[in-house]
């Protein structure tokens, strides 16, 4: 019998297209594999776009947030409507629920579901918010370490959704329909150039749009070199946007024909003029991901909060360009008067890239003050990006690689075959110390969790005592982890710990006790291990066995 | 005859009552006439009630205006019978899904028209409201569809005293009907004469039983003020204008964090249209009380599509005119008195010397006060003017009190019980009687509320709110020194027309009875909202009992008090409260997603 699995991704356009390794990896785990989504009503022609689906089961997520909200049907009538479009799915019996959506009312509904098998956000027996999956459980923890971070989401929802496998890129089709359409649109145009490119000027957060005169001014470049077409694409709350790119464009003498087709397009059709483009030119939005998905190059300018490692632009031949900034990229919810970030990449050397993958101008030099990265898989099989130019040495960098080999190893157990780095982090030595000044404690802090194993399991427990072990424990753990969280060598780990410490689905003080446990031994294996790579020469490490953390905490009930 | 029984065939077996009063009744009030174009027309007391050249045209006509706004699932309620041309022009154009029924205020004339016409088909499916006004008040009230009224003024004109009592019984209904608890968010102005009303409507509403939060913007007053000292008035105009689009925010803000059935506002409340339209948008129910005179304030114009229900103190012209600017829906809803504000005092003598005089006036100096009340000004009589805005009266010197300075409410009282004759003038802002005197002022009910005695000039709308038995008012400025002459010299005469004025108010004139018209009518509008709400069919028990209620919630339900409303948040808040140690159902757990759902904001800020 085939088997089936429920994907829940109710959010976000661009999630939609960046599961698309996940669909293929599927199929490549089970073969025949009946794969159904659950999505947002506004998302559902996206979704239809995607290769891989058997049935695409929308809701109006929105319209039950106003009526909910707005209390305009009752109790009863609300219930019955979610439960009436609810059962089909729960009928299904799916062998696996992957959860993209992250958030309490998705995993209060893939666990109202069901499966034997729950990836992501689900609901613990007492309805708090549980991850499982290692890979789902390091997507939410990496926005604490988002600077040493290097795998893309498409990656992560590979991996913790299915596992390891082939590379596959992320693909939307494009319909006859659509193709014909974009066509005629084009050749209507009054000077009918023979190529065209696309610009996303807009986005759906402010903070993470490049400022609208430097598109302006960067396509004005560009037409001083380039006699094709220029497609402005957009929603119909971007025309502002759109009108400042034209005018400060006209301003500064650009003379390639302009197209506004924003608010012009069903996604059908955008995805149908995406793919007669040469390139799009965008800041970090859904169709970014959509032109990944036709197949032509992207460039992403990644300012604000974005972070393109994270949803940069998805396997090879697509390009980043990101400001050299102590604050780059910011926290989401950071408020910024002054965006500096957008100012810091000049609109001429834009224009260049963009020049360079139009055949039209040498590949782009970096300079002070901003990075240009070029995209790839690499030795793993996972996308990546390579800098351009003097690639960085910083401890950082040293680190972001260091935590890429250590994590696809733990969490895949598969050895990576991203060469070593030969040398070491200038603070290599600290880190050493730092590590070994935390093991004495991590030992005490998982002897302590014996300990209360033990006492939990007592017929007749003594409360008092058992409290006052807690008590120790919790102020040894609480400076522990703040040592922990303080280092580069060890906050990723010291940020997994804590949250499977809190990731429990357990019922009863000694299977609590236990779980706990076994969250204090996994930190501590994690530690060593890691001090471990840090004191070995490069040579030695090529040899070592990869970590094995077996096991998923929040599955650890009894 | 022939024609008659053959047109009751079809209702014999559904209204069998209403068959035997038909055939009982002698009719002719009907003067039935051929059309120009051969079917028959009719007058009614010398006015045609269909058109004298092709009656059926002009129905159609008059049914495609009227269903442009009929929406699916509503009761269609026809007041205007006529010969039924527009009845069956009306039944042929109905959106799917929606019912019709026709007000039926005169039996006899009813019959002249089953008499002289042929009905078909759609004749039967008409859902007939007879009676007596309260029988027909008690059968539109237990209709389950949103009621929409469709006036035919020509076939409803000799009935328009009825259909007004039928509208009034029908609210009063409702009204009474109410005894769910709603949470009402109150928006108040920034100052100004609403103000205090906005105080008195959110008292009003708690003592209804109803949850009030009251976003009171007045105290940003100061702030708003400051402004007022900008030279240029573009800058002090534009301020204010950004100041009240961020005070228009954070009430989107407060009303997130807590939403609300009902957002209430009040005239001048600093809401945008930008603001209703996304409250709109995102499902909320908004109503506006202008306790204005739209005449003279004219903000109404911009604010017209924004609200959901607007409710105005004026009647045909200011209803028409909120409609041509975007109104969906407006309703009548005079002024009130607050009892527990507005009453009769006990002054002490000090008091009566400090408030009391023969005649006195309350209020701002408007260009009519300042021209006429210094012509009531006599050495036969003390005269005392209260009240702000009056620099530059200089006619008026020697009897304005404390210099013109703003009076209080408490004060305000106190001068209404300490006078003999209370001076009630409507503002105007030409020099002589309102020309347009249609409204009545809350000073005419805070001061029969108070048991005061008042002169007040005649206004369209006074005689159905007072009778002459509890009022006296004057349409000559001319006749009011006789007036005051009179009434000076009858004590018992005034305490008399007082106490009656305050006895109506009691009655029927407070702020309660306001707010339950006021919510009987949106109960009407939406009676799967509010009107559900109301009639407490979201009580526990009502919930329960309902056939489509899942038995999984029927068991968490009956953890509640029969009589207590139950939403979402409370099944969600139930299901937290059983502790640490109690595992969910899948019930819970779907609870508890839509709460999630329930609880986010971001969208709404």
């Amino acid at each position: 019998m085939s088997r089936q699995v429920l994907i829940l991704n109710m959010t976000r356009m661009g999630d939609l297209v960046q599961m698309g390794a996940l669909l293929a990896r599927l199929q490549e785990e089970w073969p025949g594999v009946a794969i159904d989504l659950v999505v947002d009503r506004r998302f559902a022609p996206v979704a239809s776009l995607l290769t891989g689906l058997r049935d695409i089961v929308a809701y109006d997520f929105h319209a039950l947030i106003d009526d909910s909200r707005a209390a305009v049907k009752s109790v009863a009538a609300l219930f019955h409507d979610v439960a009436t479009w609810a059962r089909p799915l729960v009928d299904r019996r799916y062998d696996r629920i992957i959860n993209l959506t992250f958030n309490r009312p998705s995993a209060l509904l893939s666990s109202y579901i069901g499966a034997p098998d729950i990836r992501g956000a689900r609901s613990a027996w007492d309805g708090q918010s549980v991850i499982e999956n290692h890979w789902m459980a390091y997507f939410a923890d990496m926005h604490h370490f988002r600077a040493l971070n290097r795998f893309n989401l498409v990656d992560v929802y590979a991996l913790g959704g299915s596992g390891v496998g082939t590379f596959a890129p992320l693909t939307v089709q494009v319909t006859t329909a659509a193709k014909e359409w974009a066509r005629r649109f084009l050749t209507d145009s009054p000077d009918s150039p023979k190529e065209w490119i696309a610009v996303q000027a807009g986005a759906s957060d402010v903070m993470k749009a490049w400022r609208p005169e430097y598109y302006g001014r960067t396509l004005a470049h560009v037409s001083s070199q380039w006699d094709g077409g220029i497609i402005l694409i957009g929603t119909p709350a971007e025309q502002d946007t759109i009108a400042q790119v034209v005018r400060v464009y006209r301003e500064a003498g650009g003379r390639c024909p302009l197209l506004n087709a924003a608010g012009k397009t069903t996604l059908e059709q955008l995805v149908g003029l995406l793919a007669e483009c040469r390139l799009l030119l965008t800041n970090d939005t859904g169709p970014m991901h959509l032109a990944v998905g036709v197949h032509i190059p992207v460039i992403d300018l990644s300012v604000g909060h974005v972070d393109f490692r994270e949803t940069g632009p998805y396997g090879p031949g697509h390009w980043v360009l990101q400001p050299e900034l102590d604050c780059a990229p910011c926290g989401f919810d950071q408020v910024c008067a002054h965006q500096t970030c957008k100012d810091r990449l000049p609109t001429t050397m834009v224009a260049d890239v963009v020049l360079h993958v139009l055949g039209k101008g040498p590949a782009p030099r970096p300079a002070h003050g901003y990075r240009i990265f070029e995209s790839l898989i690499d030795e793993d099989r996972l996308g990546s990006f390579r800098q351009l130019g003097q690639t960085d040495s910083s401890d950082i960098e040293w680190y972001s690689r260091f935590w890429r080999r250590y994590w696809y190893e733990s969490l895949t157990h598969t050895a990576s075959r991203i060469p070593l780095d030969s040398s070491y982090p200038s603070n290599i030595t600290a880190a050493a110390q730092h590590l070994s000044g935390m093991m004495p404690h991590v030992e005490t802090l998982c002897r302590q969790a014996d300990a209360i194993v033990r006492a939990a399991g007592q017929v007749s427990q003594s409360l008092q005592s058992l409290h006052t072990l807690q008590r120790e424990q919790t102020a040894l753990r609480e400076r522990a982890v703040q040592s922990g969280m303080a280092h580069v060598a060890s906050s990723p780990v010291t940020t997994a710990f804590v949250r499977g410490l809190h990731n429990d689905d357990v019922k009863g003080l000694e299977r609590m006790a236990r779980h706990h446990a076994l969250a204090y031994r996994q930190w501590r294996r994690h530690l060593a291990e890691i001090h471990k790579q840090l004191t070995q020469t490069p040579a030695k490490l090529s040899d070592r066995p990869f970590p094995m953390f077996t096991g998923s905490l929040a599955a650890h009930s009894g | 005859m022939e024609l008659l029984h053959t047109n009751l065939d079809g209702i014999r077996r559904t209204f069998p009552d209403l068959v035997s009063a038909l055939l009982e009744s002698p009719g002719g009030r009907l003067t039935i006439t051929s059309s120009r174009e051969g079917s028959p027309s009719a007058k009614q007391d010398e006015h045609w009630i269909h058109s004298a050249y092709d009656p059926r045209t002009e129905a159609r006509s008059w049914a495609d205006l009227q269903a442009k706004e009929w929406q699916a699932g509503e009761l269609g309620v026809v007041l205007g019978v006529g010969l039924l041309y527009h009845i069956e022009a009306l039944a042929a154009v109905k959106p799917s899904g929606a019912r019709l029924a026709v007000v039926l205020p005169d039996i006899a004339a009813f019959k002249d028209a089953l008499t002289v016409r042929a009905m078909g088909p759609w004749f039967n499916g008409i859902e007939w409201i007879w009676g007596s006004t309260d029988d027909m008040a008690t059968q539109l009230a237990s209709k389950s569809a949103p009621l929409r009224f469709f006036t035919n003024v020509p076939a409803a004109r000799a009935y328009a005293a009825h259909h007004q009592d039928l509208d009034i019984r029908l609210r009063r209904l409702l009204a009474a009907r109410q005894h769910g608890r709603l949470h009402v968010a109150l928006v108040g102005p920034i100052y100004g004469g609403s103000l205090p009303i906005t105080g008195y409507v959110a008292r009003a509403l708690e003592a209804l039983g109803h949850r009030v939060t009251w976003v009171d913007h007045s105290v940003h007053h100061a702030s708003y003020d400051r402004f007022n000292r900008f030279r240029d008035p573009r800058h002090r105009l534009s301020m204010q204008s950004r100041f009240a689009d961020v005070l228009s925010m954070s009430t989107l803000t407060e009303l997130s964090e807590d939403p609300p059935d009902l957002v209430l506002a009040m005239a001048q409340a600093p809401m945008s249209l930008g603001a209703l339209e996304h409250l709109r948008r995102k499902k909320f129910m908004t109503a506006m009380w202008f306790v204005e005179n739209y005449r003279h304030l004219t903000y109404w114009q911009q604010l017209a599509p924004g609200y959901d229900y607007w409710f105005v103190i004026q009647q045909e012209a200011c209803h028409a005119a909120l409609r041509r600017a975007g109104a969906p829906h407006v309703s009548y809803l005079p002024m009130a008195a607050d009892p527990s504000v507005h009453q009769p005092l006990t002054m002490t003598m000090n008091e009566q010397m400090e408030f009391g005089s023969d005649l006195s006036f309350v209020g701002a100096g408007y260009p009519n006060r300042r021209t006429l009340l210094p012509r009531w000004i006599n050495k036969d009589w003390t005269f005392k003017v209260w009240g702000n805005e009056w620099d530059g009266a200089g006619a008026l010197s020697s009897v304005l009190q404390r210099q013109g300075a703003r009076i209080d409410t408490d004060t305000c009282v106190k001068v209404f019980n300490a006078t003999a004759i209370n001076l009630n003038l409507h503002s105007n802002t030409g020099e002589g009687l309102d020309p347009a005197a249609d409204f009545v002022n809350p000073r005419t009910f805070e001061l029969a509320a108070c048991g005061a005695f008042q002169l007040v000039d005649q206004r369209a709308l006074l005689p159905e709110l007072f009778s002459e038995d509890e009022i006296v008012s004057f349409e000559q400025t001319d006749d009011v020194p006789s007036l005051i002459r009179t009434w000076l010299r009858d004590p018992v005469g005034r305490r008399r027309i007082a106490d009656a004025a305050r006895q109506r108010v009691l009655r029927q004139h407070t702020y309660e009875h306001r707010m339950k018209d006021l919510l009987a009518e949106l109960g009407m509008r939406e009676p799967d909202r509010l009107g559900s709400i109301l009639r407490g069919d979201r009580n526990a028990d009502t919930l329960a009992a309902q056939t489509t209620t899942p038995q999984e919630l029927t068991t968490l339900l009956s953890q509640f008090p029969s009589g207590q409303r139950v939403e979402l948040k409370d099944l969600a808040a139930l299901i937290r409260s059983r502790g640490a140690g109690t595992e969910l159902s899948r019930e819970d757990l779907l609870i508890l997603m839509l709460d999630s759902y329930r609880t986010e904001t971001r969208d709404l800020v």
